[in-house]
């Protein structure tokens, strides 16, 4: 998750240069932190639960501090979200299937 | 801007929602597999988060039961697991965007609840597609992965505070791990 955190500072802030942040780093740390998940005992559920926690936080952390979030920062964090738990639920899914033979 | 609660907005834009989803679904897969699938996705789940919002019982239930469909609906029309989490991010994007083309102030509160129906469907699409391709190698797996998923998401509304221990989403976290129990305790068929 802290990785997960600083590639979605780094998605914002590169937003709108050159050099976007990549969308794939995202998903390849993601689909790390499935396996981590299924290793750990996790279940597919408790991933996508695992990354709704993140945006609460964001979202929550924003309104205590009178931080406005716009709507396009918050599209991007969201954007984010869904290629991060896509990744890690596909990964999830992946390394489940082949454990389980 | 207009301070509009979210079950009216929904409520007024229901089937423009519906329509930015389809137009998002559509550039993922081709057109003839969008109909029988967004009916039993998006619309379901919006008519269970406008009940919850008007002040009714929490949805959890029928929220993950309605995801638990669609996910099956996806599997079957081969569609990968990741389908279920973007289909439900269309719809967080379709009302945000809406909102502010239209001036609309959703309430905090309002949010909230929705992205926490959308974690649950999101969470019951991708486990029941993973519980349909457990369940064509082991039927045991199938019914313990539902059991668990129904004990998470009631677990995990408990968790957020939205509810009480002693109603409906603590009778069905009761429920799912004493159907575990008893699955697991069940004799062994020993094969012949």
């Amino acid at each position: 998750m802290p990785l997960f955190l600083t590639q979605v500072s780094e998605t914002l802030r590169l937003e709108t240069s050159e050099t976007p942040f990549p969308t794939s780093a995202i998903g390849i740390a993601a689909a790390a932190h499935g396996k981590e998940l299924v290793d750990g005992g996790y279940s597919v559920s408790q991933v996508v639960h695992d990354y709704g926690d993140v945006c609460q936080a964001i979202t929550e952390l924003a309104l205590e501090q009178k931080a406005p979030i716009n709507v396009k920062e918050f599209h991007t964090l969201n954007r984010c979200l869904d290629a991060a738990i896509a990744e890690a639920v596909t990964e999830h899914a992946r390394v489940t299937s082949l454990r389980r033979g | 801007m207009v301070n509009v609660p979210l079950h009216e907005f929904i409520g007024a834009h229901r089937e423009e929602l519906i329509a930015r989803c389809t137009t998002e679904l559509a550039k993922r897969a081709a057109p003839t597999t969008i109909a029988p699938r967004i009916n039993h996705g998006v619309p379901f789940f919006l008519d269970q988060l406008i009940g919850e919002l008007r002040g009714g019982a929490p949805k959890t239930e029928d929220v993950v039961k309605g995801a638990r469909t669609h996910g099956r609906e996806l599997l079957l029309q081969g569609f990968a697991i990741a389908e279920g989490v973007y289909e439900y991010g269309d719809l967080r994007r379709a009302v945000t965007d809406l909102a502010v083309e239209t001036d609309t102030v959703i309430g905090a509160e309002d949010i909230r609840i929705l992205n926490r129906s959308l974690d649950l469907a999101i969470a019951g699409a991708v486990t029941q597609h993973a519980c349909g391709q457990a369940a064509a190698r082991d039927g045991e797996s199938h019914d313990l992965l539902i059991l668990l998923d129904s004990a998470t998401a009631a677990f995990e509304a408990l968790r957020k505070g939205q509810v009480g221990v002693g109603g409906s989403t603590g009778a069905i976290l009761h429920r799912s791990l004493a159907s575990m129990h008893a699955l697991l305790d069940r004799p062994k068929r020993i094969p012949a």
